[in-house]
């Protein structure tokens, strides 16, 4: 029994947690380097081109890390007029590895176009409508786009503009319009 | 059962206690004030910043813990309950009433006038944006300036809101920057705004929130602060004209009663637990429950209708800049001679129909720069929100009552909210929706108006305890001193007659500072023969 499967057999273990959080992390942490690997190509196709071989895996780093941060049972924001108290729902990502696996058959020999109609496939077949508004944990493919299109970088790439929205920016340049980005 | 006393006791820690506590600590230095306040503090501004980006992640709610949980009425729009009540998570809008919001009665036949003269309330709403810390620039309506300028400079309009106003403006009317409590500059020991764009969970402090007055008075010694207890009682003299004790219990310690003793009472719990503490305190004596001889505690209830839509402009927009509007006072006069009307209006950047999608109208799925292209082509026409707030007025009958079904784990009823407006609001509000679509027709000229969508409830609750001269048509007098009890003072958005067609915190808060002088009055201040609205240069 190699170090590497004892881990594996020890976070699945953790998956089985009842506890939805250690649960979660035992998710994430199952994803293996294959498994990265595979999402980093995905994420290579369904992201935007312009953010590079580097920007597409800050994006990769980054939602794994939104993934592992969710708690469920938190309390969400109600909204004006919604007096209720209602709560963010369990989060299972245990479909991911068996929809990374099934990508992984042809992301190392197939071209971008072909990776491309196979995750399509894959969203039509979970039955993915819209992105999520939070991780839900029904398509790897929807929660990173989820993920990368609520940022603010974004937002700046779509209207190729430093808007820099929720990033604290100060007052100054306000009145003016935004910068090209990257000129900044 | 454990007792405290002062010289004042407060119960309800928003806004309205706030205020009162500040001026207090300025006009009777040596009086001891008491606040009592059902839910927690929330004073770590660093929690504040971590909690905005969970709020941003993942929309958890930017204040976790911020109501109690059997703690509710039917009927509410907001369950915060918390040192800083609803003023924690305000936008911090402070748009002023007009002087017809006053002269109702006596201008159109309408409702009711307030017990109070316009040119004396406009003093304290100066004084108000003054400890508020409100940024605005000069009104283009000349009835709408203030007698003394804003305390600090106009936020600049961000390039969005200047696009916006040039196509607003089309339409001839008017538009300003919507006056707000947020800091232009480093302003009573609190940030610059930082422009974060997510003003309800302010990270910097630059938007007012009463947190920072309670923790200023508290740091300073003026002010005794207790949290997480909730007052069930108000007890009544043998004569009952005076209060002579509020009772309740701490909610880590429900079993142990404890009161509070203080010549003074102030109520400061918001438009509806006012009301409700009012009826909950109810006795042999006092069957109907405290200050309610008129019958009105809980009644006239009010606040303000709402149409809004979406419009596409003839300009190219980015939206996120900023959380910021324009709003437009054209339509606060009513002549007389004309079918009544009032409403403000507000224009937003929005982007409405122009966010990132999976799929694209036929159904396909969308991924890498189709997506983007997809995304792209959608913003190049910017989108307006806009909000027309409308004056309706409440009948006697719009009433917060007692519902002996659903009570709190110690078993007192909750309240039930039920709104209704008076016959002559009901029988002109196809003209005033009329009215309000012209006006977007209007600011829309030949853009397509998106979405329409007219309000389900009442905006900004008020009413319940309403302030006037006669004591059977009114709770209290226009300084919020209950007419049945002499000690007793009602503060804050409950004792709004009606509730204007524009967002209330700078009215009602106006009102309370002009509460404060007299409960200071009370307690022994005497105002100097040459008392002057204090100084806008001062800051508090």
């Amino acid at each position: 029994m190699t170090r590497r499967f004892l881990v594996r057999w020890a976070l699945s273990l953790l998956a089985l947690a009842p506890f939805a959080r250690v649960r979660l992390f035992a998710q994430v942490r199952s994803l293996d380097e294959v498994d990265r690997a595979t999402l980093g190509a995905l994420a290579k196709v369904a992201l935007p081109s312009p953010l590079g071989d580097e920007g597409v895996e800050d994006v990769v780093q980054g939602f794994l890390r939104w993934i592992g941060g969710y708690r469920a049972g938190a309390e969400m924001s109600p909204g004006y007029g919604v007096p209720r108290l209602r709560r963010t729902p369990d989060l299972d990502i245990s479909s991911y590895r068996p929809q990374l696996q099934a990508l992984r058959e042809g992301t190392d020999r197939e071209d971008s176009a072909a990776v491309k109609a196979r995750i399509q496939d894959s969203l039509e077949a979970a039955g993915i409508e819209a992105l999520p508004s939070r991780p839900d944990g029904r398509h790897v493919a929807a929660d990173l786009l989820s993920y990368y299109l609520g940022s603010s970088e974004a937002r700046d790439l779509c209207y190729q503009a430093e808007i820099r929205r929720h990033t604290c920016p100060g007052l100054a340049g306000l009145d003016e319009r935004p910068a090209p980005l990257g000129s900044a | 059962m454990q007792t405290h006393e002062s010289d004042l006791c407060i119960v309800g820690g928003g806004i309205s206690a706030a205020l009162i506590s500040q001026k207090l600590s300025e006009l009777a230095p040596d009086a001891t004030v008491t606040v009592i306040e059902a839910g927690d503090r929330f004073f770590d501004l660093r929690a504040r910043g971590q909690n905005r980006r969970r709020w941003l992640d993942y929309r958890e709610n930017a204040w976790p813990g911020d109501f109690i949980e059997d703690q509710e009425a039917e009927g509410i729009i907001s369950r915060t309950m918390a040192v800083g009540g609803s003023a924690l998570h305000w936008g911090g809008v402070c748009n002023r009433f007009s002087r017809e919001d006053l002269e109702l009665h006596s201008r159109y036949g309408l409702a009711v006038d307030w017990p109070i003269e316009w040119a004396e309330f406009e003093r304290y709403t100066c004084e108000a944006e003054r400890r508020l810390g409100v940024q605005g620039e000069e009104a283009p309506y000349p009835e709408d300036r203030p007698s003394a300028p804003y305390p600090m400079p106009a936020m600049p309009l961000s390039y969005n809101l200047q696009q916006l106003k040039g196509w607003a403006e089309k339409s001839g009317i008017r538009f300003q920057g919507t006056p707000e409590a947020k800091n232009t500059v480093p302003y009573d020991g609190r940030s610059v705004c930082m422009r974060c764009n997510t003003c309800t969970v302010c990270p910097t402090g630059a938007r007012y929130s009463p947190d920072f007055t309670f923790r200023k008075l508290l740091d300073e010694g003026r002010l005794t602060l207790h949290d997480r207890t909730l007052i069930r009682k108000l007890i009544p003299d043998e004569s009952g004209s005076r209060i002579v004790a509020a009772r309740g219990l701490h909610r880590d310690r429900p079993d142990e009663e404890v009161e509070y003793r203080a010549p003074i009472f102030a109520i400061a719990s918001g438009y509806v637990w006012s009301s409700h503490l009012l009826l909950l305190s109810a006795s042999a004596r006092f069957p109907d429950g405290l200050a309610n001889r008129s019958g009105l505690v809980g009644r006239y209830l009010t606040g303000h209708s709402f149409v809004s839509a979406i419009m596409e402009t003839d300009t190219r927009l980015y939206p996120g800049m900023m959380s910021h509007s324009l709003v437009s006072r054209e339509f606060f006069r009513c002549p007389s001679d004309r079918p009544f009307v009032r409403h403000d209006l507000r224009v937003w950047e929005n982007e409405y129909g122009q966010g990132p999608r999976l799929r694209d109208d036929s159904g396909s799925v969308l991924l890498g720069d189709d997506l983007l292209d997809d995304w792209r082509s959608r913003t190049r026409r910017g989108m307006a929100r806009v909000r027309a707030y409308y004056d309706v007025h409440p009948a006697r009958d719009s009433a917060l009552m007692l519902d002996a079904n659903r009570r709190n784990r110690y078993g007192d009823p909750l309240p039930r909210v039920e709104h209704r407006l008076d016959e002559p609001t009901r029988a002109r509000e196809a003209a005033t929706r009329e009215h309000i679509l012209g006006v977007f027709g209007r600011l829309a000229g030949d853009g397509a108006i998106l979405d329409t969508q007219y309000s389900t409830y009442l905006d900004h609750p008020c009413g319940g305890c309403r302030m006037g001269t006669d004591p059977s048509e009114s709770v209290c007098d226009s300084f919020g001193r209950t007419h049945d009890h002499e000690n007793l003072f009602v503060v804050g958005a409950s004792t709004l007659p009606t509730g204007g067609c524009t967002n209330g915190t700078l009215t009602f808060s106006a009102l309370t500072l002009r509460s404060a002088e007299e409960i200071g009055r009370d307690l022994g201040w005497k105002p100097a023969e040459t008392e002057l609205p204090l100084s806008r240069s001062e800051a508090p």
